[in-house]
């Protein structure tokens, strides 16, 4: 390759390499923008391939172009910094300025370095290593995100570790070139298999919404993730792995976002407004025992929403309509308008509704009793607009669904024994949970009665609507529910336990009113469990829960474990999250093996001379081995450089000597000569001088 | 490192040839092989010297035979002349009946000539008078070719080219050994004072174990690619016949041999390769244009194929 191809190659690679380094760094900052730091990283770099001039020429007319285009104003930029740093000097944090002009500095010195050293196995080394570092270091401790990087990242390494050692030592053999192909070819391997090795759970264990985040009108597949238009349901979506955000200090819980009160017959929309206590801040009833939880939630980006894992957030009354806070109390958000719309959803009153990217969030976690899941009663908390929201249900809704809706209950009195009547009447065997092959419904059909009747394939929307309309026909008051299910888990980090929630977490399930308990979750979709949906009160029961069939509470409560087995064993993806998390390969792991590949390369030397003593050494000398062991030789004096074409054994060893300063491989082609050309036997001395000959070659 | 026999010789000649090593030694290896030597350059530069040298060397009969345009073939094999006195015919043998001759450009006599004397060289024999005459062993021919005049003279067609083992050039001596040379001869001849290091019966003995050096079916190989490569070149008209590959590998005999050992190396093969197929390739006329020599080609085959090292037989 010529070498300008090459130096071109390194350099691009490095600033690749030093690329990664700006979406952790400036992530973990008040920056809201990437841009303006890929040029600062990476121009620099591509000018330190001219000269020194035009290097720091185009270097320092690219920090003020791009300052320009980012803060409008060069000359009042310059007293902005000139305060941060008289800030910095008197021992404040530093500010954007500073910080901005840092990173053209960082920029300006790998662009030196990678332009001074070319070509520098030191330079590659440290480059790969920061940058490792860097991610592995924003991934373990911020809301970054190295997962999918840090593969492209360890690529790259692979291939700057190549490109210099190409300059380094050209030279035209292709065992170089193919060794790096299949080295790639075993970390891409690895790291799309490692994950499935145990079993393939790519896209089952995800569900929900369809068409979030993109809110796009195309056709085709939507993308699952949480978003606010739910008219029409229905129909396939693609996985997709993208962090919504991380949640620390909580168990894994389910994170509820808003409820939809009106069904459509091919979706929902939401209620017109209602005005009970149980729209105000309450969900639950207040008999019901509530534990204070307190998380943080640290989102990728800014969202519209604030997910929460139990009870409403806290909220106070004020003169302008009910608020909220969200985080700290004492340091909240005190520029922040948060309100709690009729559905429960959290919104900022901004442009754009935009959450910060860190929120504090208390709440209470409510755990019914069993005697109040128990209640059946005539339900007066709720309005009589609301229970008429609550109980709505399509006029074109098919008579076949409400006559389901009775034969499902027709053995259950209260509304807790009808919802899991409705839970279990959807486990009988006959639904499918899958993601592709879902329908829409089309014309007049109602979504409800062609999942229930015809296709019964679905996915979360499926289950949950379908719940909910059997529900309200049997009169329960029953709402539907958006939000995520506990994500996977990231392990404990600085003490408190982490959730990585995704995209592919998105889920909806259902609440039900008990008049007495308030509204109780149901997870009606198949393959999920409402474990960490219903918090049950059972510190009382748990010393005399030894199985008495007769007591009706033991019974149900075994009900409730065996379930949960039972889907374990028929369904072995049930709720893998966890799993699955500590199935995949994490930052640090791919790091390891980073390690581990670099050492074998940095010894593949050594190793492969070793393999070849032993393997040599243990067999007989023989006219075979001795050609095979020559051959050998002479192929590793020509990855040396050493020209064997054309050249006659005693014409190589001359040359070979003189290189070495030595006469053993004159020794060694004497003793070779006389086995192949004088058709001898092979002296076994011969093993010695290649042993001499191979250690002097390849140290 | 000659074997010591072969040592004596090369001292013994460079007592009087001053700095031609490789000359003399290539034409002891052609003396060894049996082959016959083309000397090819320009008048002066010692050929005919050579040759005088090495006939006295290893005490040989040596005969000069001077070409000219108007000489017969019976000027080389000797007639029958009828004598008076016993009235009968009796043969008086012509310069062919030696050990060593030295056809003195032989470019400059016919064609008729020229086939007699290379028929003589192949069969080791010539008929006179419907006589066969067996010509006296070891028989060694050293032509020589003056390459730069070409007013009256008969170039030798390559088949009978193809009857030279080995083509060598002379050149001139080096500054220092041409200064040698001057003082070697400003007072004495040198040639006058040289005694006979060898006997005939000993060169014979020397010319069967060249016969008995091992050859390697790797060397063999090697031997074969470089004639089919000579073949196969786009460069060349007429590349090396079965003949040259013979030749090549009896001329690398001889020189395991004069270096002392029993077996030939590849090394021996390209030692001799340029000197044994030098002559025999022919090349177009595009590459005659380009400024290409037939050594040069020979060079670049040598550079290029891989020398076998191992027993199998690969054709390539």
């Amino acid at each position: 390759m010529k070498t300008w191809v090459t130096r071109i190659l390194y350099t691009a690679l490095a600033a690749y390499l030093l690329s990664f380094w700006i979406e952790p760094i400036v992530g973990s900052t008040t920056f809201d923008s990437d841009w303006p730091f890929y040029f600062l990283l990476i121009v620099p770099m591509f000018a330190s391939l001219l000269t020194w001039s035009a290097f720091l020429g185009i270097s320092l007319l690219n920090f003020l172009i791009v300052l320009y285009f980012y803060h409008g104003s060069i000359v009042d930029w310059f007293g902005i910094w000139m305060q941060d740093l008289m800030g910095v000097v008197s021992g404040n944090l530093p500010n954007e300025a500073i910080f901005f002009s840092a990173m053209a500095l960082i920029g300006l010195l790998f662009a030196v370095l990678v332009g001074r050293t070319y070509p520098s196995y030191g330079f590659a080394l440290g480059m790969i290593v920061s940058t490792l570092g860097v991610m592995a270091y924003f991934d373990t401790w911020t809301l970054y995100d190295g997962e999918r990087n840090i593969l492209y990242a360890i690529i790259t390494s692979l291939l700057l570790l190549f490109v210099t050692d190409l300059a380094k030592r050209p030279s035209q053999s292709l065992v170089r070139f193919v060794s790096i192909g299949l080295l790639l070819s075993v970390v891409v391997a690895l790291a799309s298999a490692s994950p499935t090795l145990e079993g393939d759970w790519s896209d089952r264990i995800t569900t929900s919404f369809r068409n979030a985040t993109t809110e796009g009108e195309g056709s085709g597949p939507g993308r699952v993730g949480y978003g606010v238009n739910d008219e029409a349901l229905g129909g396939p979506f693609e996985q997709d792995d993208g962090i919504v955000f991380i949640a620390r200090g909580v168990p894994a819980r389910y994170w509820r976002i808003e409820s939809k009160a009106i069904y459509t017959g091919k979706g929902w929309v939401e209620a017109p407004v209602l005005d009970s206590n149980y729209n105000r801040g309450q969900l639950v009833d207040s008999d019901v025992d509530t534990t204070p939880e307190q998380a943080l939630l640290r989102f990728d980006r800014r969202q519209t929403f604030v997910p929460y894992g139990g009870e409403y957030p806290q909220a106070t009354e004020t003169e302008s309509g009910t608020e909220f806070r969200v985080g700290d109390i004492e340091q909240a958000f005190p520029n922040e308008t948060i309100t709690m719309q009729p559905s429960g959803k959290i919104v900022f009153e901004n442009e754009g509704q935009a959450t910060p990217r860190t929120i504090q969030l208390r709440y209470s976690v409510p755990a019914f009793s069993e005697e109040q899941l128990a209640l059946n009663e005539e339900v007066s908390s709720l309005t009589d607009e609301e229970k008429q929201v609550y109980l709505q249900l399509p006029d074109a809704l098919p008579d076949r669904v409400r006559d389901l809706a009775t034969e499902i209950t027709a053995d259950s009195e209260t509304p807790n024994e009808k919802a899991n009547a409705v839970e279990a009447y959807f486990r009988n065997g006959e639904f499918q949970y899958d993601t592709e092959n879902v329908a829409q419904p089309e014309g007049d059909t109602d979504y409800v009665d062609q999942f229930l009747f015809d296709t019964q394939i679905g996915y979360c929307d499926n289950f949950s609507t379908s719940a909910a309309v059997l529900l309200r026909a049997n009169g329960i008051p029953t709402r539907w529910v958006k939000g995520f299910t506990m994500g996977d888990a990231r392990g404990v980090v600085q003490g408190e336990e982490e959730y990585t929630i995704r995209n592919r977490h998105a889920h909806s399930w259902v609440e039900y009113f008990i008049e007495g308990a308030g509204w109780v979750p149901l997870e009606a979709t198949i393959s999920f469990s409402d474990a960490n949906l219903l918090q049950m009160e059972r510190e009382t029961d748990t010393e005399d829960n030894t199985p008495a069939t007769n007591d009706p509470q033991a019974n149900s409560d075994g009900n409730t474990q065996n379930r949960l087995q039972e889907d374990l064993l028929i369904d072995d993806v049930t709720t893998g999250d966890v799993q699955e998390e500590s199935r995949s390969i994490p930052v640090w792991g791919w790091i390891v093996i980073l390690f581990l590949v670099a050492i074998l390369i940095w010894n593949r030397k050594v190793i492969e001379r070793q393999v070849m003593y032993v393997w040599w050494m243990s067999r007989p000398l023989t006219d075979g081995s001795l050609v095979s062991m020559h051959r050998y030789l002479m192929k590793r004096l020509r990855a040396n450089g050493f020209k064997i074409d054309g050249r006659t054994p005693s014409e190589l060893a001359k040359e070979v000597d003189a290189y070495y300063e030595t006469n053993d491989m004159t020794r060694l082609t004497a003793l070779f000569e006389q086995a192949v050309y004088a058709e001898q036997e092979p002296n076994s001395k011969y093993k010695e001088y290649w042993k001499i000959m191979i250690r002097r070659i390849m140290s | 490192m000659y074997r010591p026999t072969v040592q004596s010789i090369i001292t013994a000649i460079e007592t009087v040839i001053v700095g031609k090593e490789e000359v003399i030694a290539k034409s002891l290896t052609a003396l060894l092989a049996g082959g016959h030597i083309l000397l090819e350059d320009v008048p002066g530069v010692g050929k005919t010297m050579l040759v005088r040298t090495f006939s006295r060397a290893i005490d040989l009969d040596f005969k000069r035979i001077q070409f000219t345009p108007d000489m017969l073939p019976s000027d080389l094999t000797g007639i029958s002349m009828y004598n008076q006195k016993t009235r009968e015919f009796e043969y008086r043998p012509g310069p062919l009946m030696g050990n060593i001759i030295l056809a003195d450009e032989i470019n400059r006599t016919s064609p008729k000539t020229q086939s007699a004397l290379l028929e003589a060289m192949a069969e080791r024999s010539v008929t006179v008078d419907g006589e066969l005459k067996v010509l006296p062993s070891p028989f060694f021919v050293m032509a020589t070719q003056n390459p730069i005049e070409h007013e009256g003279t008969y170039p030798l067609p390559e088949a009978q080219l193809d009857r030279f083992l080995l083509k060598i050039e002379m050149g001139y001596p080096t500054f220092n050994e041409e200064i040698a040379l001057l003082s070697r001869f400003e007072k004495e001849e040198p040639l006058e004072t040289l005694h006979s290091v060898i006997t005939k019966q000993e060169v014979e003995l020397m010319q069967r174990e060249v016969r008995e050096v091992h050859v390697s079916s790797a060397v063999k190989q090697y031997i074969v690619r470089l004639v089919h490569e000579s073949r196969k070149d786009p460069h060349t008209y007429l590349g090396g016949s079965p003949r040259a590959t013979l030749a090549l590998m009896k001329a690398s005999q001889a020189w395991a041999y004069i270096h002392n050992r029993d077996f030939v190396l590849p090394d021996d093969v390209k030692a001799m390769a340029t000197s044994v197929l030098g002559h025999r390739v022919l090349l177009t006329a595009e590459a005659r244009y380009k400024g290409k020599t037939p050594n040069q080609l020979i060079q670049d085959w040598l550079d290029t194929l891989p020398v076998p090292m191992d027993r199998e037989v690969n054709e390539v």
